[in-house]
């Protein structure tokens, strides 16, 4: 079934290579999760290297890099809206009662036209 | 009448049938998990103060897990690449590693649940248990279904091998693909419930 059984072990050997690293890429996001950071930057750091990790399982051991331009797209599109609702859901943060806060300033209130 | 391009790739789209029906499906997928997060960070960024996950959750099991799901990963990869090499005993061997893998994960995951209940925290307890209970219980399901599927394979694959061993291996690669998720997902879950 493969036409260069010796070119094919290396490629799995590639896989193995990368299950690996997201092994180790999971020690140091363990490390940084009980290092007792400040929040803020330990949520930034550990996100930051499990989307490092989702990466490399998708491109590799799911074989994304090499797929059809169809299943690029199917996933690209899915992807796109999936951090698009995510954005929009983290953008709500700034929402409060009194209204969108947008910058440092406080929130408009009330009635905003000139008296 | 034989469903078309199980083996060959279709002219229109360049792969079989079913991997690209497998592609969609992990598509939709992600927008489920996806709207799930999205209510996870509703809630957290809905109030002042957020439970640290360490502090509630126990790290040391779902680390443990982690390392799991992903060495089960590489023994799904392995039991692919040996049917590809023309070895279905070998291929075996690897898929029984795969699913006790699996099966590893569910019973360390179960005994979290176990430790959680015998303490009285349930999903009603609060809103940081009714999300992990929700988005974890979820996994565990898709862990669940997995296992069950490569069980399928464990027993019944020799009989397709025998009559279309390209078929079984189309088969184990698209099972292969849905396992890959289940880790990709565990991989996003575990450092956002548990250490964030």
């Amino acid at each position: 079934m493969v036409e260069n059984p010796k070119e094919f072990k290396k490629a799995i050997r590639g896989h193995v290579a990368v299950a690996i690293s997201v092994l180790l890429l999971t020690g140091v996001i363990v490390t940084i999760g009980v290092m007792g950071l400040e929040p803020r930057q330990t949520a930034v750091l550990i996100l930051a290297l499990a989307a490092v990790q989702v990466f490399l399982v998708a491109q590799f051991l799911m074989h994304l890099a090499g797929e059809e331009w169809l299943i690029q797209s199917v996933v690209g599109f899915t992807v796109f809206f999936v951090a698009a609702l995510l954005a929009l859901s983290v953008y709500t943060y700034h929402d409060t009662y009194e209204g969108t806060y947008t910058t440092d300033r406080p929130p408009v209130t009330g009635d905003v036209r000139e008296p | 009448m034989d469903i078309p391009y199980t083996i060959q790739s279709r002219p229109d789209t360049g792969v079989y049938n079913g991997k690209l029906g497998m592609w969609l499906f992990l598509a939709s997928e992600i927008m489920l998990f996806g709207g799930l997060f999205s209510a996870y960070i509703f809630l957290r960024t809905g109030v002042p103060d957020w439970p640290r996950g360490a502090d509630l959750l126990n790290v040391p099991i779902a680390s443990v897990n982690t390392v799991i799901l992903v060495m089960s990963g590489v023994t799904m990869v392995m039991a692919w690449a040996s049917l590809k090499l023309g070895s279905l005993g070998q291929s075996r061997v690897y898929l029984l590693l795969t699913m006790l893998l699996g099966l590893a994960f569910l019973g360390l995951k179960s005994y979290e649940y176990y430790e959680k209940f015998s303490n009285d925290l349930y999903p009603a307890t609060s809103n940081f248990y009714g999300i992990y209970f929700a988005l974890t219980g979820l996994h565990y399901l898709h862990v669940l279904g997995g296992v069950v599927v490569i069980a399928y394979h464990l027993v019944f694959g020799g009989i397709l091998w025998r009559k279309t061993p390209e078929q079984f291996v189309n088969r184990i690669e698209v099972t292969g693909l849905y396992w890959h998720f289940v880790d990709l997902v565990w991989l996003i879950l575990f450092p956002s419930l548990y250490l964030v």
